[in-house]
């Protein structure tokens, strides 16, 4: 730590690092040796009274800055401003950064870890780093809205409950999609009817089939192509397999890049990034807190910056987009400007509860159960309404539907049989049985060639409804059918009796043309959550150093001294840089004007033409409106131009940008009312 | 963060009610909300409440306030209770009382008072109030006629009537009822139906004398009715579905009441008399001798200072009888039923002429405790012959369906289930008349269908009742409002297509309690069209939770008559 603080201290600009010294260690003799410089500093800021001291002099804003610090890990001075602009101006950050930096409690280098080279980065001094994580800094400087509220927030709505009832309607209408990707009115108004209760939290601009159908295509549950969908159960199983809060992280995550699509088909952050960052936001913080929302864009803030290095598209990511996403999904929910936290990781689903399949062809899925072990029943029967408790009614369609996608009967009874209390009632066994053995009696292969069963083969072959579509029968229970007939020769089926034939098997199962597809997002790469970039201090409590400043005050009063370096002395004082009474002394060396003002041009002439050649910082202030307005600004140059009055002065101007946000700026000599240079140590163009 | 509450009721935010039956706080949770709530479904898991309306109304005049509600709903649920459904509960209680009903000097005339003049303007508005009502001070004249029609339009405006117009009490009535019956039997009214009773008559409170009592068939509707007789103590009109129920009525009166049978009237196609107590079928209501006539019967509704009118199986109140009804909301009037399915879609019309539901039971409740009999259903299927395929296989829709209900092996069937029930009294039912006569032919049983002339019924009935007859095959007509304690097991072998309503009534002719169970068998062919109706009517009886055994029967000479039950049971289908 001594080693990293010293090449830090070696590493500094020479103005700064004698600035440095002088103010601990006195005027200084030439000739300088920095390390011994160095070695004279450590031994005397080691010193236990010295410590104390320094510690003493962190008051609250001092413990904001540096938790900020701390909570950016390296973030250079834009990045720190962006996450504290609520509560310093850029030019007070500056200046307390520096004010740090020379109380030796922050550092400023250039690390290559960061992989931000010819970037200035601010850090705690390591030799201080611990003793500061522990005892001066805490989050709720921050952030302080943070509450924890009392009771049970209701869990998010948008969960894996309703992407298995929603698959289960997917299942029973699978050509609820037009070829252009839209859903057919009756399919719309039968989702409305079954959805009732979740649909009202969506908002009108966007429809829940839409993100529906979205989120399972993200998680490879399943895939649109023309007007059908295909149901991809393995991936569903494989799916459940993860714990619980990965699981709803991952549907979560689904819900921000649909919005994100929304905004911009082509920028899409990959769906990893985004699962990191919900990660890190949603398991920091205990269900029921409440934050305001400036307080959470911060905290997001936070988690994208110090996830760039790993993903650097998460960029792309806004924070209102990732809060619209959580609000809309009642992961958070809002109101007025406070956010709450519903999304509780260690939610105990379902207790012990399972399906319950009853007589009358109904069951009952509870609230809070794993998509796993719903799935089977979805499959095989057909959602009729959503709510708290899904009911499912089980009808020979759906069943059917369960066996086109994979499912054969032994599976279905086992999934229903494992998932399900007490046992499947005789009728509905039985039913299965019964509609297996109809399903499977009719073939039908690509060509299409349907086979059917002797025992079905009467009913089928004497039927007058489908004689006209069996373009020839090569062989007893073979008949051969119009491909592009198929629609009429399914509704004939149907009237004959048969309303449950297969679909017709094509050998390639692969889905082509998908329809709907969002700029790929890329896959899910982990099962398990990782959180820890963010971090949170609790260690602070109050200090208040006016009393110790007064103290010093006093002593620096009663020293014999001309008034101007008593002032000098003070004004140190108050910048909280004198530690040990060996410091109370003035200075003999001449120091050179860092400030100018009023009306002595001259001198503000003078200044900025030392900043040009130092390449400093000017802290200019004017006056607009009968206000003072202070600026920080890094010169570019200082014109001279003719005065139009005839005897007057020529006008010089100060050309430069201003910070943060390099704005080029022109600012009269004579207009600036005050001028001061500061070291540039910091900024970087 | 825990897990939910271990509480027997989830409140859903479409307002309806799922309540587990395996919780210990179970009964408790449902006398709760069986207040405030209709039973849908009771199957054998969960039971479904749905809060409506017209629930809320009721609770509201029996005294329940929405914060009564609410508290009882968040006692027994598990999770919180959605927003939406508070809402919409006090608002909807709150309602209720905002429209009172009183009546006025005029005895042709009643006062709607409504207490917002905001809810006078908006009834003023609706165009089919306009011909009813009359604006008068702060509220509306209504004719006394109209009192029925008013009542039904604001419910479907949602706006509730609090009716404390009083009840015509009509010509008084010595009734008393029996302690011991004319057969000797002691008689003593069960404490569910002394229950329905007082719910109907409602301490003879205004507000109350109006409603709709729903008990599964075998349950014993008769009794409520006459003790809704004793309870009201006048002159009565009772309207039921055909003259076989008008005498089982005339029976259970002179043996279960003080009436003497001069006392009693039989209003039949056969009789005309009007007596204290006159029974009479709808079907006698609604005849007229062409479709622009006047129904000429109607009078009888204002002939006999009825004080209490008992529409029997009120679920099939014909059309006609509506507007008759309407007229009559002065009189006070009990609808009996066991099902609430009507084909037309018109309960809400029933219930607000008649009067609201003030009473149901599970099915399953009052077999648990023995009030009714405890029933096994089997559904019995069989292939069709390959001799008729071709023509099922070539008949149109109509045509299959008949075709797999006359199914030639369902002869054998029933004849093994006849065999294998030696000791029971069995009913064989069915839709078409050439397969019932074949059955008869076949088992040498009495038939009766809808040309069995009435007294001919009536000795065929006393022969089973008294165990001359252990056998008889019946088409529709003994669907409903038969008395036979002893059948204890029924055979049907084809119904009306899908009728829920059919299936109900046709278990109900085994429910009436006995020493021992009853058997319920359903009969259909194998892989034809009569597979889903059959499913389709079995959904309301599963809905009771009663639970049907699929079994196929494919091969007679394995089974041994000397069994009970059927050797070969298909519980699987083996493909």
């Amino acid at each position: 730590m001594i080693n990293a603080w010293k090449n830090n201290l070696l590493s500094l600009p020479d103005s700064i690092f004698f600035d440095i010294m002088r103010n601990y260690l006195g005027d200084l003799k030439t000739p300088f040796n920095k390390h011994d410089l160095i070695r004279s500093l450590t031994s005397m800021i080691m010193k236990k009274e010295i410590r104390t001291r320094l510690f003493e002099l962190v008051d609250e804003d001092d413990s904001r800055l540096l938790t900020a610090v701390s909570l950016l890990k390296y973030p250079t001075i834009s990045e720190l401003f962006c996450f504290t602009r609520k509560i310093y101006s850029f030019l007070e950050l500056y200046n307390r950064v520096e004010n740090l930096q020379q109380r030796l409690l922050l550092c400023i280098e250039y690390p290559e870890k960061s992989g931000r080279k010819d970037e200035k980065v601010i850090r705690l001094n390591p030799l201080f780093e611990e003793e500061l994580k522990s005892k001066y800094l805490g989050s709720s400087l921050i952030f302080p809205s943070i509450e924890v509220k009392e009771g049970r927030p209701a869990q998010p709505w948008y969960n894996e409950q309703l992407l298995s009832g929603f698959i289960s309607f997917l299942s029973a209408n699978r050509n609820m999609l037009k070829n252009n990707g839209n859903a057919r009115k009756k399919a719309e108004n039968k989702f409305s009817e079954v959805f009732a209760s979740v649909e009202k939290n969506v908002p009108e601009n966007i429809q829940l089939p839409d993100l529906l159908i979205h989120s399972l295509r993200i998680l490879k549950f399943a895939e649109a192509s023309s007007s059908a969908v295909n149901i991809h159960t393995d991936a569903i199983l494989n799916f459940g397999s993860s714990e619980y809060k990965s699981r709803m992280l991952k549907i979560a995550s689904t819900v921000v890049t649909f919005l994100l699509k929304e905004e911009d088909a082509d920028r899409t952050p990959s769906i990893d990034s985004i699962y990191m960052l919900l990660s890190n936001l949603l398991l920091s913080f205990y269900c029921g807190t409440v934050i305001s929302r400036e307080d959470l864009t911060s905290v997001l803030y936070l988690i994208k910056r110090n996830l760039l290095a790993g993903y650097p598209e998460i960029g792309l990511v806004t924070g209102d987009s990732v809060i619209e996403a959580l609000c809309l999904t009642g992961y958070l929910s809002e109101t007025e400007t406070l956010l709450t936290f519903n999304f509780d990781p260690d939610y105990v689903q379902a207790a012990g509860e399972k399906l319950r399949i009853q007589s009358n062809s109904e069951i009952s899925a509870p609230a809070g159960f794993a998509i796993a072990e719903e799935i089977t029943a979805a499959i095989c029967s057909e959602i009729r309404n959503y709510d708290i408790t899904r009911t499912y009614s089980i009808e020979k369609r759906s069943f059917a539907a369960a066996l086109e996608a994979g499912f054969d009967l032994e599976e279905i009874i086992s999934g229903l049989e494992k998932n399900s209390t007490g046992s499947i009632p005789q009728n509905i066994l039985f039913s299965f049985g019964a509609w297996e053995k109809e399903y499977r009696s009719i073939g039908l292969n690509y060509g299409v060639v349907m086979t059917v069963s002797p025992d079905r083969l009467p009913l089928i072959k004497h039927a007058p409804q489908l004689k006209e579509f069996f373009l020839a029968s090569p062989a007893p229970g073979v008949f051969i059918l119009d491909p592009e007939k198929e629609n009429e020769w399914r509704r004939a089926f149907a009237d004959a009796g048969f309303d449950i034939l297969p679909e017709i098997k094509t050998g390639d199962d692969a889905v082509t043309t998908p329809i709907l597809g969002p700029k790929s997002a890329g896959e899910f790469s982990k099962n398990t959550v990782e959180t820890g970039l963010i971090d949170f201090f609790s260690g602070y409590s109050i200090q208040n150093p006016s009393k110790l400043l007064d103290e010093l005050t006093d002593k620096i009063n009663r020293l014999p001294m001309t008034p101007e370096k008593r002032n000098k002395l003070n004004a140190r004082s108050q910048k909280k840089l004198i530690l040990s009474d060996s410091q109370l002394k003035a200075s003999d060396r001449p120091e050179e004007k860092g400030e100018a003002g009023g009306l002595d041009h001259r001198a503000k002439i003078r200044l900025t033409e030392r900043a040009l050649e130092l390449e400093n910082l000017l802290e200019v202030t004017t006056v607009v409106d009968l206000e003072l307005e202070k600026r920080l600004v890094k010169p570019l140059k200082l014109t001279k131009a003719e005065n139009a009055l005839e005897g007057k002065p020529p006008v010089y101007t100060v050309e430069g940008i201003e910070l943060p946000d390099e704005k080029e700026i022109h600012i009269p000599i004579t207009r600036i009312s005050y001028l001061k240079m500061l070291k540039s140590s910091l900024y970087t163009p | 963060m825990t897990a939910p509450e271990n509480k027997p009721l989830i409140v859903q935010s479409d307002s309806s009610l799922m309540l587990d039956v395996h919780d210990s706080s179970f009964e408790s949770a449902r006398n709760e909300i069986a207040a405030f709530s209709e039973l849908e479904k009771s199957p054998e898991h969960i039971h479904t409440y749905r809060i409506t309306p017209l629930s809320l109304w009721n609770a509201a005049s029996a005294g329940i306030p929405a914060e009564e509600v609410k508290d009882r709903l968040e006692r027994w649920s598990r999770f919180a209770i959605p927003d939406n459904v508070l809402f919409s509960i006090r608002q909807t209680i709150n309602r209720f009382g905002q429209l009172v009903l009183r009546e006025t000097t005029n005895s042709d005339l009643l006062f709607l008072e409504a207490d917002n003049p905001n809810i006078i303007l908006e009834l003023e508005s609706r165009k089919s109030l306009k011909k009813l009502l009359i604006r008068e001070g702060d509220g509306f004249l209504i004719r006394l006629v109209d009192r029925g029609s008013v009542k039904v339009e604001l419910i479907k405006a949602g706006w509730p009537v609090k009716d404390l117009a009083p009840l015509k009490e009509g010509t008084s009535l010595d009734f008393k009822l029996r302690k011991k019956t004319l057969g000797g039997r002691d008689f003593t009214i069960r404490d569910y139906q002394t229950e329905a009773a007082g719910a109907f008559f409602g301490g003879g409170q205004l507000g109350f004398g109006f409603g709709t009592i729903v008990m599964p068939c075998g349950s014993g509707k008769t009794i409520v009715g006459m003790k809704a007789m004793d309870l009201c103590r006048t002159n009565t009109l009772i309207i039921t579905t055909n003259i076989a129920a008008v005498h089982q009525w005339m029976r259970e009166l002179i043996d279960k009441t003080e009436l003497k049978p001069e006392e009693i009237g039989e209003y039949t196609g056969a009789r005309k008399e009007i007596k204290p107590v006159t029974i009479a079928t709808y079907q006698i209501l609604t005849w007229r001798p062409d479709k622009e006539s006047d129904f000429p019967h109607f009078k009888i509704f204002s002939a006999g200072g009825w004080g209490l009118i008992i529409y029997d199986e009120v679920h099939l109140l014909p059309a006609p009888v509506f507007r008759v009804t309407a007229e009559i909301q002065a009189v006070r009037r009990l609808g009996l039923t066991a099902t609430l399915l009507r084909e037309d879609g018109r309960e809400a019309d029933v219930f607000s002429l008649v009067g609201p539901k003030r009473f149901d039971v599970p099915w399953k409740e009052l077999e648990t405790k023995g009030w009714i009999a405890e029933a096994d259903c089997f559904e019995i299927r069989v292939d069709l012959p390959e001799s008729l395929l071709i023509s099922y296989a070539t008949a149109d829709k109509r045509q299959k369906f008949r075709i797999a209900s006359e199914n030639p092996r369902k002869l054998d069937i029933v004849n093994q289930l006849v065999q294998n029930h030696r000791e029971d009294h069995i009913i064989v039912i069915g839709q078409y008349l050439k397969q019932l006569h074949s059955l008869a032919k076949m088992l040498k049983a009495p038939i009766i269908t809808g040309k069995t002339p009435n007294a001919e019924r009536e000795v065929i009935y006393q022969d089973f009742r008294e165990g001359k007859v252990r056998v008889i095959v019946v088409s529709k007509v003994a669907n409903f409002a038969i008395d036979l304690p002893d059948a204890s097991v029924a055979i049907q072998v084809s119904g009306t297509f899908g009728s829920r309503q059919e299936e109900a009534q046709r278990l109900g002719r085994i429910l009436r309690p006995k020493e021992r169970n009853s058997w319920f068998y359903s009969v259909v062919s194998n892989f034809t069209t009569e597979e889903v109706f059959s499913a389709n009517r079995q959904k309301f009886l599963t809905e009771q939770g009663y639970k049907y055994n699929i079994e196929i029967w494919d091969d007679l000479e394995d089974i041994s008559p000397d069994k009970k039950l059927p050797i070969e049971k298909s519980e699987v289908y083996q493909s």
